[in-house]
């Protein structure tokens, strides 16, 4: 019998919350964390088609750690190890016991180090002088900055990587981690998602892209409406997530609490266009069958879905027909929701973020509303939706995340009992 | 911050004592020869105070640590703690704070405070000021001993 993989600590920054509980709480209250950007400051906005994002306010990473670790990487790294820092305490992990080379550390980013990236390609133009180019500069751009600091600041010794796949990269990194314990090279991975990257030059890019919602830069709070009739693009936001990945056997040794079983993942490419996803969703619905096939569960045992819902015109019809296509009746009886609608997509962190709010469904029983579902577009109207929390036991969560480059992956918990 | 300079910039550290005993400790030469200075000769005169505090200040900063308690005679590496990174990050710090540019050639021999301090008034053209007495000035031994 192949080795299972618990979930047995969670650690967060969001910008509706600092630490899984106060997160957890502004989730089920449907909170929003979307506001007026107001970091480009002296930046001006005005050029800006969208001026709203999620962003985590009053980040300052010496309130949270006191090592140095943190000043020598960039804010999403940052992010990261305070996400960490949150979730190794919850799972009661002794790093100074364990085999060091026996924990991992994979973490998904799809844009990394872009503050201080972006600060000094902007002033080598500008000025013209190379040697101004800060020392840090490549260490810190450089997209596996976070493993290697969490590593660094937690002592672990295990595989250390990056996964990048835009908007799926840490959904990925749980995938990869769930398959690394199972093959026995690891007995615990620290698996984090993490971005930050709210910056002028990133933001532009995705505005140019026309990604981005803009009819709802006066109500911040109702920009982000993933399958509502009037959704017009996403919202970016930022943050991190951690959960830490552990062979039921280790976490059973330990005496660990458990929150949940990471059972199944699936990695898929579309191989179609780099931005936009295929109109029929055959190749999601594909991904989702593929991981619950890995989970050793039936499409009829499914119960929730967090959903990628991004809340772009097109990604989320497609998420809601391949929803369709592959749990046929059942689509309606499955709850669903989309984080998205109350943070905005956090890109390479999404993944993680999503993760913890499916644990989160399945440890607390307790479902967090969709933002802004106020108008169901029949395109993807889905009965499990609901704006507001849903108490509900469920067995079988699935979790979706979808990003550029035609790349999808899906990642199946169950409930600890079973 | 007022800082007593007078106490925090020992005057005959750039005579070159330190550096001679350093030199017949024998541990640290091959740091030391960029700038050894001996007594008297090139008649330097003591180090600029403003020099000084702007890169005691900026090490301050850098370590988070009071700028009046690095003194001239901190190795960077032994006393202070930098790691090789460290210390091209100060130095990235200390080539914007003087306008300057520091050649990857001259950084071996930057090991110390005061080889940092010496270095850059070399390089900006105000040590060169004409001594006026060869007075020997014998290094205070309560404090060649101290490494804090």
């Amino acid at each position: 019998m192949r080795a299972r993989v618990v979930v047995t600590g969670m650690g967060i920054v969001s910008p509706i919350g600092i630490g899984v509980s106060e997160f957890w709480k502004s989730a089920l209250a449907g909170q929003s964390g979307i506001s007026t950007i107001t970091s480009f400051d002296p930046f001006p906005m005005d050029g800006y088609r969208s001026k709203i994002a999620g962003q985590v306010r009053d980040f300052a990473i010496e309130r949270f750690l006191d090592s140095a670790h943190g000043e020598r990487v960039d804010r999403y790294a940052q992010f990261g190890l305070v996400s960490t820092k949150e979730a190794l305490t919850d799972s009661g992990l002794q790093m100074g016991k364990e085999n060091p080379h026996r924990i991992g550390v994979f973490v998904g980013a799809g844009m990394g180090g872009m503050v201080m990236g972006e600060r000094e390609i902007t002033q080598l133009y500008q000025q013209q002088k190379p040697h101004r180019v800060h020392p840090n500069f490549i260490p810190v751009i450089t997209l596996n900055s976070a493993s290697g600091i969490i590593a660094m600041a937690y002592g672990a010794k295990g595989p250390n990587l990056t996964i990048s796949t835009a908007c799926s990269s840490s959904a990925h990194a749980l995938g990869q981690a769930l398959h690394c314990i199972r093959e026995g090279r690891a007995d615990v991975v620290i698996v984090v998602g993490a971005d930050a990257s709210i910056t002028p030059l990133v933001f532009a890019g995705f505005c140019s892209l026309r990604a981005l919602s803009s009819k709802f830069n006066d109500q911040p709070e109702k920009a982000s409406r993933p399958f509502d009739r009037s959704r017009d693009g996403f919202i970016m936001g930022e943050g991190a997530g951690t959960l830490i990945l552990e062979s039921a056997a280790h976490a059973k040794k330990r005496k660990a609490r458990v929150y949940a079983e990471i059972a199944g993942y699936a990695a898929t490419s579309e191989a179609y266009h780099m931005v936009i996803p295929r109109e029929d969703g055959l190749e999601v619905a594909h991904t989702m069958k593929l991981a619950l096939a890995d989970a050793e569960v039936t499409p009829a045992q499914v119960d929730y879905i967090n959903a990628h819902a991004t809340s772009t015109t097109i990604g989320d019809a497609v998420e809601a027909k391949a929803i369709r296509h592959l749990f046929k009746s059942r689509a309606d009886k499955i709850a669903i929701s989309a984080t998205k609608s109350l943070i905005g997509h956090t890109l390479g962190a999404a993944g993680a973020i999503g993760g913890i709010a499916s644990v989160l469904a399945l440890h607390t029983k307790q479902i967090h509303p969709t933002a802004n579902y106020d108008d169901p577009d029949p395109a993807c109207a889905l009965a499990g939706l609901s704006r507001s929390a849903q108490e509900r036991r469920i067995n079988v969560a699935v979790l979706n995340a979808f990003g550029f480059g035609s790349n999808n992956a899906a990642v199946v918990f169950k409930r600890r009992e079973m | 911050m007022p800082l007593d300079l007078a106490a925090t910039t020992p005057l005959w550290y750039s005579k070159g004592v330190k550096c001679e005993a350093f030199r017949r400790k024998g541990a640290r030469q091959s740091y030391v020869s960029l700038f050894t200075v001996k007594d008297g000769e090139n008649g330097l005169m003591a180090t600029d105070p403003t020099i000084s505090l702007k890169i005691r200040t900026a090490l301050g900063e850098y370590l988070k640590r009071d700028p009046a308690a690095i003194r001239v005679s901190h190795h960077l590496r032994e006393d202070l703690g930098l790691d090789s990174m460290a210390v091209i990050e100060l130095l990235y710090r200390i080539e914007e704070a003087f306008d300057l540019q520091i050649p990857d050639q001259d950084l071996v021999g930057l090991t110390t405070v005061g080889h940092v301090v010496t270095y850059v008034e070399k390089r900006l053209g105000k040590a060169a000021t004409p001594a006026k007495t060869k007075k020997t000035i014998k290094p205070p031994k309560t404090k060649s001993k101290k490494k804090s």
